[in-house]
């Protein structure tokens, strides 16, 4: 039975998915910016979260709304709560982009210290988790959510890696070219947190969809 | 749509006019007796005995008789009745037995009144030798009038609603303390309201007691309930057919009428007002 | 199949675990109910805590009257009806036939649908239950009709006019003075038949507090089909659905991640 409710569980859906869109391209713009050392685009992004915070503050508003007006129970409460969550998760990602943009600032007028090679390819687990992420909120897919939380060790090792040979190998030894390695340093550090982020919202999306809680517990991730 | 408004016209004017019809004959009744009988009516009239041979005189003992009857009639057939009454609604279960019983019942209120008599006279009279007395007279109008209390008994009854009964079963009161606690108390006035009526009906019957309780005549006042008594109607037929001072006995007889009448009127008049009494006070 | 699991894990550990019977008050086995030819209540396995309110929900016929009084033998007046299997109240089968059916309803109370107040005063509606049961001494019933209106939540608002009549009182107090009449006879387990489908928000507020306190010294059950009053005020929730026992768990597990479809579908109205 198609309810008036499930219209508006339908809307704040869109509105999640606009979010989660904008979210993503901002994390995908800060990492070409970082890429072509592009001033431009990355000032976009500044620019562009602008749009994002406002949205969220949409989608919180529609979300206690419908709290409030329709005392949704089992899954509709689920969907609501884990939006809300998945909502606040997307506009600290969309947090991190800007600051990476940020850093880029700092990088695009000075020499490069080195070809990227390890930091591209973590801001492809970033890319990825979070697109996964999303997939499996749109298409209520635990086990694609699960997949994703699968990967966070591997950008954690990256990001370890990445930032051992910055300080052993430029930060100790280089005065002069510390500040850009810092600046790498903490665009390594902003692509792991995205990586947590995008955890958080996978562990969220497992309980929408099955109802059980892995949050701190990953051993339950091993069940079913 | 003229069509329309005459038939309706013609179908409203009918049963206007059956009404009108009921009305007049109810007061045509009223207005003959009053002319003929309120010559007579005086204190006296309803105070003293009758002497001369009915010719002269009042009407005291039959008044007293109707009133000893009709008394010994209810004290005999209320309790009867409502206990009969809690019987089919409270405590039988409802099936087909229970509704040849009240199929019965219903019968026996269109059993023909001399029957009774009759029945009377076999039952009380002889077989169990209280002889023509206020006692067999009294009987027999009981249960004339027990259909009319069994059935006003079990619509008071029904009319309790259950909710009352299952809050006190819930409380942990049997049925006997539920029937007696709950359902009686609040069934009581719609009993009595329908026994007064049936001692209206009790009160203006002349057959029952023809051959049971009714003196033709006598100059004594009854000094207990096996003593034969006058009472009203019979007094009336008695004034109308025997005798022989018809021009003396008439105007009596008339008056006499006038008297009961305006007792059954005055009775059923007091059962409506408790009735509605009863019903401004319910609010469930 | 499913359901059948759930029985048989309840039956498991029922056996398997005497202490874990002590827990609970009263709980059926196998219970099955007729009305004549209709299978109004299918084979409920359930067993209700001590001091825990437990919400019976579900659609229209779906059994939950029926199966609420069969807990104190209403059923055997209100309608008639055949019932196998057992209900226990502490280990004792309500049916057996050496039972006492008027001290199972003692033990057992319940507040109906309407309120329905005796038509006599205040304190004579609360005193019945206790005058029925032999007692007579004037002080005793006064000191009880105080306690037990005190604990309905009523005695401030009446205590000044305990001689009128309670059909004068509004809605609200005559129900929470038949949840008082009830109390007055010490139940143990009260029953609850759907208490405030007649009432205002306020006056069901005011029962939905009382309830809660209640189960402090009571065990409650409660049909309801407010699904947000069971959500508010039980513990524990039963969701029957064509005379079966769909689902059975913890209030909060019901309404936030039910096991069961069918249960899903009708919390979150999306039945038929």
């Amino acid at each position: 039975m198609e309810r008036h409710f499930d219209e508006e569980l339908k809307e704040l859906k869109k509105a999640l998915l606009k979010m989660a869109t904008l979210s993503e391209a901002a994390i995908y713009k800060s990492i070409e910016s970082l890429k072509n050392q592009d001033k431009k685009l990355a000032k976009d992004i500044i620019n562009e979260d602008r749009n994002i915070d406002e949205l969220e503050l949409e989608i919180e508003e529609k979300s206690i709304n419908l709290l409030a007006l329709r005392q949704p129970m089992a899954r509709d409460l689920r969907f609501i709560t884990t939006g809300m969550k998945i909502n606040a998760e997307l506009e600290r990602i969309a947090d991190l982009a800007v600051n990476i943009a940020q850093q880029v600032f700092e990088l695009a007028d000075k020499p490069q210290l080195k070809p990227l090679k390890d930091i591209p390819k973590l801001a492809a687990v970033a890319r990825r988790m979070v697109k996964d992420v999303i997939d499996s909120f749109v298409n209520r897919d635990g086990n694609l959510a699960k997949r994703a939380i699968l990967l966070d060790p591997e950008a954690d090792k990256l990001k370890n890696l990445i930032c051992d040979e910055l300080i052993n190998g430029y930060i100790m030894k280089d005065c002069i070219t510390a500040p850009q390695a810092i600046s790498l340093f903490l665009i390594a550090r902003h692509l792991e947190r995205i990586c947590d982020h995008a955890t958080n919202i996978a562990e969220d999306v497992i309980y929408m969809v099955q109802s059980r809680v892995v949050k701190h517990h990953p051993e339950k991730l091993q069940d079913k | 749509m003229r069509l329309r408004k005459i038939k309706e016209f013609i179908g409203f004017g009918i049963v206007r006019l059956a009404t009108i019809i009921i009305l007049l004959a109810l007061f045509a009744i009223l207005y003959f007796i009053v002319i003929r009988g309120i010559k007579v009516v005086n204190w006296q009239f309803l105070s003293q005995m009758p002497h001369s041979g009915m010719t002269a005189g009042g009407i005291l003992p039959a008044i007293l008789g109707t009133f000893y009857l009709t008394m010994c009639a209810i004290c005999f057939a209320f309790p009867l009745g409502v206990a009969a009454a809690i019987y089919l609604t409270e405590y039988a279960k409802q099936g087909k037995l229970i509704r040849i019983i009240r199929i019965g019942v219903s019968n026996l209120a269109g059993v023909p009144s001399v029957v009774f008599g009759l029945f009377g006279l076999a039952v009380f009279v002889k077989f169990f030798g209280f002889g023509i007395s206020i006692l067999s007279g009294g009987l027999t109008l009981g249960i004339l009038i027990l259909p009319t209390i069994i059935r006003s008994s079990e619509e008071a009854l029904l009319l309790v609603p259950h909710s009352f009964r299952w809050a006190s079963l819930a409380l942990g009161a049997s049925k006997w303390q539920t029937i007696f606690k709950v359902v009686l108390p609040n069934a009581v006035s719609g009993m009595l309201t329908g026994s007064i009526l049936g001692i209206g009906r009790a009160a203006g019957e002349t057959a029952p007691i023809l051959f049971t309780a009714a003196a033709f005549y006598t100059t004594k006042l009854p000094c207990s309930i096996f003593n034969e008594v006058q009472a009203l109607p019979y007094h009336i037929y008695a004034l109308m057919t025997e005798g022989v001072h018809p021009k003396a006995q008439v105007p009596i007889a008339y008056g006499t009428a006038l008297v009961l009448i305006f007792l059954v009127l005055g009775i059923n008049c007091i059962a409506i007002i408790m009735r509605n009494r009863f019903r401004r006070r319910q609010k469930w | 199949m499913v359901k059948m699991a759930i029985n048989m894990d309840y039956a498991e550990r029922r056996n398997r675990d005497l202490t874990f019977l002590k827990r609970f008050k009263m709980s059926t086995t196998n219970l099955n109910i007729w009305y004549g030819a209709v299978h109004a209540v299918k084979n409920i396995n359930l067993s209700i805590e001590k001091n825990k309110v437990i919400a019976i929900i579900g659609p229209s016929g779906c059994g939950k009257s029926t199966f609420l009084r069969s807990l104190n033998r209403m059923n055997d007046v209100i309608l008639k009806s055949r019932i196998e299997g057992k209900i226990l109240l502490d280990e004792k089968n309500i049916y057996d036939t050496d039972v006492d059916v008027v001290e199972i309803r003692r033990k057992i109370g319940m507040v109906f649908q309407k309120s329905n107040p005796f038509p006599k005063s205040i304190f004579e509606n609360v005193a019945y239950g206790l005058r029925v049961n032999g007692i007579k001494d004037k002080n005793y019933l006064e000191q009880k009709i105080e306690r037990s209106l005190k604990d309905a939540a009523l005695w401030k608002e009446v205590e000044d006019r305990l001689d009128s009549l309670a059909l004068d009182l509004s809605g609200g107090q005559q129900q929470r003075l038949c949840i008082a009449r009830a109390l007055a006879v010490e139940p143990e387990v009260v029953l609850f038949d759907e208490p405030c489908s007649a009432l205002d928000p306020t006056a069901t507020a005011k029962i939905e507090e009382l309830i809660q306190e209640l189960k402090k010294k009571y065990t409650i059950v409660i049909v309801t089909h407010n699904m947000q009053q069971a959500a508010r005020i039980s513990d524990f929730t039963a969701f029957f659905m064509l005379g079966e026992l769909i689902e059975f768990d913890k209030t909060d597990k019901i309404f936030t991640a039910p096991s069961k479809k069918t249960t899903e579908d009708y919390i979150t109205g999306r039945f038929g």
